[in-house]
């Protein structure tokens, strides 16, 4: 009689890639509905395009490496396309979701060999490559309103002006010599529904990312020390110059700090390894964050930093191992050529 | 009770919840297998060397007696676990994964259960120690957690390095198994005795047992057995959180003690010993009821068996016939895999029996225990580092085992990984790790080997090459050396040649002029003067005679006596002359002996008194008898004497040479002339001028001459050799030395060569 061999271990705890994938996706929704609130369902049909594009740029590929399609189940391409999409202005061309889906799938992570082999964060990777190219489309956001009475979404899909509103960074950056109390007060530069739009999609985020944490999908280390880089390093820069600077709040409020924080960094395959290399590479992000918004000549800058950071995870790895059982401390950098 | 227990709040890294699934087999009460028929006991069941077989095929066996042992320390000793009758001693598989065949001896049931008895070590407490080890060693105790290591020799580490504290391994953190779990529960009282006398054995500090909570019922009945136990004072008992892999021994000294054990050592570096439960129970069987290691508790377990639980098994029962007993369902059966979920291994075949090792056997179904699905690609998602008890960075280790990056896997420290499985239960992607890393580990000591071949390899290669080009340059020096010693011989030839034609007339003119000859020359005229003595103490006699006879004849005239009487006188005369000629030759040796023959002349017609010559001759040798004495006893007070220089004694050692010489030469004389006392009368009065030299007189000098310079080579011999061994010998001196050797040499060279023309002649 033939019995079966195995290697240990014969039992598995039956989590898989693709259900860590939908916890990721059911977090998002939070974000996804205060978006679509605000901004109107011109998310959703970004987020439709993008999420389509993804999974046919993935399919393609894997038809073209001949591979089976079953590998689109491990929901990581519906990751991506969701995270493109939420990045992305209601009232953006209908293009620029597709281009952004399939640049995300085709150059982010397949020309890399696919799934968990990426050196960037395909997301992020896309989002920069829109940002670059298509400046003005991708940074027009339409001015919050009572959403589902609104119908311009259907008028920027026909690519035809509709009312639109800056950001928070946005406008910021271009107050001018306004100082802060002026700013606030001026009329024409932000709207205070604007400011209660992204406050609100923060918060979603942060329930979304909470979520994540209390599923054991992402720890707590690697948001808390990104957002606590931000608004340390945000009130550092701001003490400097109150009248010009960014107040730390509007940069854990703004836009993309806190989706970045739970959905962005957490990102396993471009990040470092250990819970160290995560924590430094938290703080890279929210550093360089800092400086673009401060310096640079984007509003934000959470997509370059991320990748930034991507191309340094490797040398993190080296140098953030943790000590390993019976060792007095931990090992550090490559190993050298005389051992081998 | 409860101030026995300790709440650890320590904690080791990472750690897994995977489901127990241990009620199925520890509500079971443990149950006896019934004697099986056959049993195959493997020679090789613990770590370390077979045990060599002390029975024969055909032998009857009890139960208990031992079957093979082993002298070595690294192995462990079989026991036969039935009665009956040895029917084979050949190959049988192990219960591994490999399948492997190692030497196994089978014994057939036959006849009633008889126990092979030991002595029982009742007072164990007062027992030496290497009694009990000897014990332990006798009984094949191996370590039953599943490492299977010589207890003993585990032991006996201990013993020499010494240990702080003892570690009692009760926590059976694998999911399924309840073997350790049963035991505590039945035998309680056989585990505590069993940690006495570990703390008999090596007096520890402190004694901790680890025990998951997830036993209460094992941990009750342990609480319930220590009183009275005499273990109270000593034994801590800590309750652990269940998390595996706390039964690890790694990972339970980091929660009972908080130290690590350092990576590449042993806990005893740390002054730490670890013991399982069911080792600790088969050692009290072993010392104090005499009961060798015979059978064990094996949990059986998994949907696939209807009546799991716990069996208490005799050793070599065979796996097969376990199962049946636990109505093993052969439908839904689809893997055996001995040991636990995480860490046990898959059987290939049922056929095999169980061994020391085998604390559990899960048949588990396949909606119980599902297969693994298609390995996917890792994501990073650093589930397996938070898992892993080592604290490994498991997904870079993967990522260098696949990619087969050996150096780089060894440097994130490969070889701390325990194969505990944690990271593989946890990976979404469903990646067996452990056996990435189990390949790795085997692929880098593959190369390790290599390399050291390699290394010896290198090495040997460049002994031999050393060698070669020694042997090369020896051959070549050889050679030259030949060339060389050819050359010069050659050389040497061509001039001895030359040397001959040249140099011939001149060594013998130098010869002739050689003060040796002129010395021969005295001795030729002393001789001529002793001869002209003789001949005119004969004449002497014969005027004496003559004398005598005119006297005692009538008709003598007194002219005619008178005129002998004149010619006695003359002859007396001339005797006298001769002597002091002769005496004053040999005294003075040159002045003498410039003209002793005109005076000898005169003595053939005057011969003189023998007796008095014999006389004188008698005296001179007792002189000379005393002077050799004489120089002797100085000779040997100088070598005595501390500060006689070596000068002095070869100047000693020369007098002496002379001296005896001269009694030899005395000694000769007073021979001959008792010799020629007889024969002189009968020569003519005439005659004695025209033959001074008689030839076998001359040969008897020659070869006096010849011994004596023989006796003077020896001392100059011996002489050199001393001045050679004295270390404050001059070079000068020895050189000197040499010199008169070699002239000794010469000179007895020639008086043999001279000897050998005289004999000749």
């Amino acid at each position: 009689m033939a019995w079966i061999q195995l290697s240990s271990p014969h039992s598995h705890n039956r989590v898989t890639t693709d259900q860590v994938m939908r916890q990721v996706v059911i977090a998002t929704l939070p974000g996804i509905a205060t978006l679509t609130w605000f901004f109107g369902p011109g998310i959703l049909v970004n987020l439709i395009l993008t999420i389509s594009s993804c999974l046919l740029a993935e399919a393609l590929v894997l038809k073209l490496r001949n591979r089976p399609l079953t590998v689109l189940k491990d929901n990581s391409a519906l990751v991506t396309g969701i995270l493109i999409g939420c990045c992305l202005p209601a009232s953006t061309p209908w293009w620029i979701p597709v281009l952004g889906g399939s640049f995300a799938l085709l150059v982010g992570k397949q020309l890399f060999g696919g799934l968990g082999q990426n050196p960037f964060n395909p997301a992020m990777a896309a989002y920069a490559f829109l940002l670059i190219s298509f400046p003005v489309q991708i940074s027009i956001w339409p001015a919050p309103a009572t959403p589902l009475s609104d119908t311009s979404w259907l008028n920027s899909l026909a690519g035809s002006d509709a009312l639109t509103g800056a950001t928070a960074l946005d406008a910021w950056r271009n107050k001018g010599l306004l100082m802060a109390e002026e700013f606030w007060q001026a009329d024409g530069y932000l709207s205070s529904q604007m400011v209660t739009a992204w406050a609100s999609v923060a918060s979603a985020w942060l329930v979304g990312g909470l979520y994540l944490i209390w599923q054991r999908i992402i720890n707590w280390q690697l948001p808390l020390t990104f957002l606590a880089t931000l608004f340390i390093a945000g009130s550092f820069v701001w003490g400097f110059n109150p009248s010009h600077q960014i107040p730390p709040w509007l940069h854990l409020a703004a836009s993309s700090a806190v989706f970045a924080a739970f959905f962005i960094l957490t990102d396993p395959v471009s990040g470092a390894t250990s819970l160290k290399g995560k924590v430094f590479f938290a703080i890279g992000c929210g550093l360089l964050v800092i400086s673009i918004r401060t310096w640079g000549s984007y509003p934000d800058g959470v997509a370059f930093s991320v990748l930034l950071m991507n191309f340094a995870a490797p040398a993190l790895d080296y140098y953030t191992r943790p000590r390993v059982y019976g060792q007095k401390q931990a090992r550090k950098g490559l190993a050298s050529k005389e051992k081998s | 009770m409860l101030d026995t227990l300790r709440l650890t709040n320590r904690r080791f890294h990472g750690g897994i919840h995977p489901p127990e699934n241990k009620l199925q087999s520890s509500l079971e009460p443990l149950r006896e297998l019934p004697l099986p028929n056959e049993v195959v006991l493997p020679l090789g069941q613990h770590q370390g060397q077979l045990a060599k077989p002390l029975v024969e095929i055909g032998e009857k066996v009890k139960t208990g007696q031992l079957l093979a042992s082993t002298t070595v320390a690294t192995g462990a000793c079989v026991h036969a676990s039935i009665t009956g009758r040895i029917t084979a001693i050949e190959d049988r598989p192990l219960p591994q994964v490999s399948g492997l065949s190692l030497p196994a001896i089978v014994i057939q049931r036959e006849g009633e259960e008889e126990s092979f008895t030991y002595p029982r070590y009742d007072n164990w407490q007062e027992t030496p120690n290497e009694q009990l080890l000897e014990r332990i060693q006798t009984s094949g105790l191996v370590g039953l957690g599943g490492a299977v290591f010589p207890t003993r020799t585990k032991l006996a580490g201990a013993l020499e390095k010494g240990i702080e504290t003892l570690i009692i391994n009760a926590a059976e953190c694998e999911p399924y198994i309840t073997a350790d779990d049963c035991l505590m529960q039945t035998r309680p009282a056989a585990l505590l005795e069993g940690i006495g006398l570990l703390i008999k054995l090596l007096q520890p500090r402190e004694v901790l047992l680890g025990i998951e909570d997830n036993k209460p019922q094992a941990l009750e009945s342990l609480q319930k057995a220590l009183p009275g136990s005499g273990l109270e004072e000593q034994l801590q008992i800590c309750v652990l959180p269940t998390l595996y892999p706390s039964g690890g021994e790694k990972q339970l000294i980091q929660l009972l003690t908080g130290k690590e054990v350092p990576s590449g050592g042993l806990p005893l570096d740390l002054g730490i010993l670890c013991h399982n439960v069911g080792t600790l129970a088969a050692l009290a069987d072993a010392v104090i009821r005499g009961r060798p290691l015979i059978e064990r508790i094996v949990t059986i377990t998994g949907q696939a068996v209807s009546q799991p639980g716990n069996y208490l098994v005799r050793l070599g029962t065979a796996i097969e016939t376990l199962l049946q007993a636990a109505g093993w369902n052969q439908d839904k059966h689809q893997r055996l895999i001995l040991g636990g979920p995480m860490m046990g291994f898959t059987l290939p075949s049922a056929q095999v029996p169980v061994t020391k090792a085998a604390n559990c056997l899960l048949l588990p179904t396949e909606e119980e225990l599902p297969l693994p699905g298609p390995e996917q690609p890792c994501i990073r998602c650093g589930r397996c580092e938070e898992a892993c008890p080592a604290q490994l960075l498991p997904q870079q280790l993967y990522f260098y085992a696949a990619h087969q990056v050996f150096d780089q896997a060894e440097e994130h420290q490969l070889f701390d990984c325990i194969e505990c499985g944690a990271c593989a239960w946890v990976c979404p992607s469903e990646i067996p790790l452990v056996q990435y890393y189990r390949y790795a580990k085997g692929e880098v000591r593959q190369l390790r080997a290599d390399a050291e071949k390699a290394e010896q390899a290198r090495l040997r290669f460049e002994a031999r090459q050393e060698r070669f080009e020694r042997e090369q340059a020896e051959k070549e020096a050889k050679r030259q050396a030949r060339a060389q010693a050819a050359a010069k011989l050659a050389a040497a030839q061509k001039a001895k040649q030359e040397a001959k034609t040249q140099q011939e007339p001149q060594t013998q003119s130098e010869q002739a002029s050689s003060e040796p000859d002129v010395q021969a020359a005295l001795t030729k005229k002393l001789k001529q003067l002793k001869t002209a003595k003789a001949a005119s103490s004969v004449a002497v006699k014969k005027a004496e005679k003559g004398l005598a006879n005119l006297k005692a004849a009538a008709d003598t005239t007194p002219e005619q006596l008178s005129e002998q009487e004149a010619k006695l006188a003359k002859a007396k005369e001339q005797l006298q002359k001769a002597e002091q000629q002769l005496a004053e030759a040999e005294a003075g040796n040159t002045p003498a002996a410039a003209q002793p023959a005109p005076e000898v002349k005169p003595s053939t017609g005057n011969p003189e008194d023998p007796a008095k010559k014999l006389k004188q001759l008698k005296t001179a040798k007792a002189a000379t008898a005393v002077a050799v004495k004489k120089a002797q006893k100085t000779l040997d007070n100088l070598k005595a004497a501390a500060d006689s220089t070596p000068e002095q004694i070869a100047e000693q050692e020369d007098k002496l040479a002379k001296a005896q010489q001269q009694l030899q030469k005395t000694e000769q004389q007073l021979a001959e002339a008792e010799a020629s006392g007889q024969p002189a009368p009968t020569a003519a009065p005439g005659q004695p001028t025209a033959t001074p030299e008689d030839p076998a007189k001359k040969l008897k000098q020659l070869k006096t001459a010849k011994a004596a310079t023989a006796v003077a080579v020896k001392k100059a011999e011996k002489a050199l050799s001393n001045l050679q061994a004295a270390k404050d010998a001059t070079p000068e001196q020895i050189a000197e030395q040499e010199e008169k050797l070699a002239k000794a040499r010469e000179q007895l060279t020639r008086a043999e060569t001279r000897l050998a023309q005289a004999e000749e002649e």
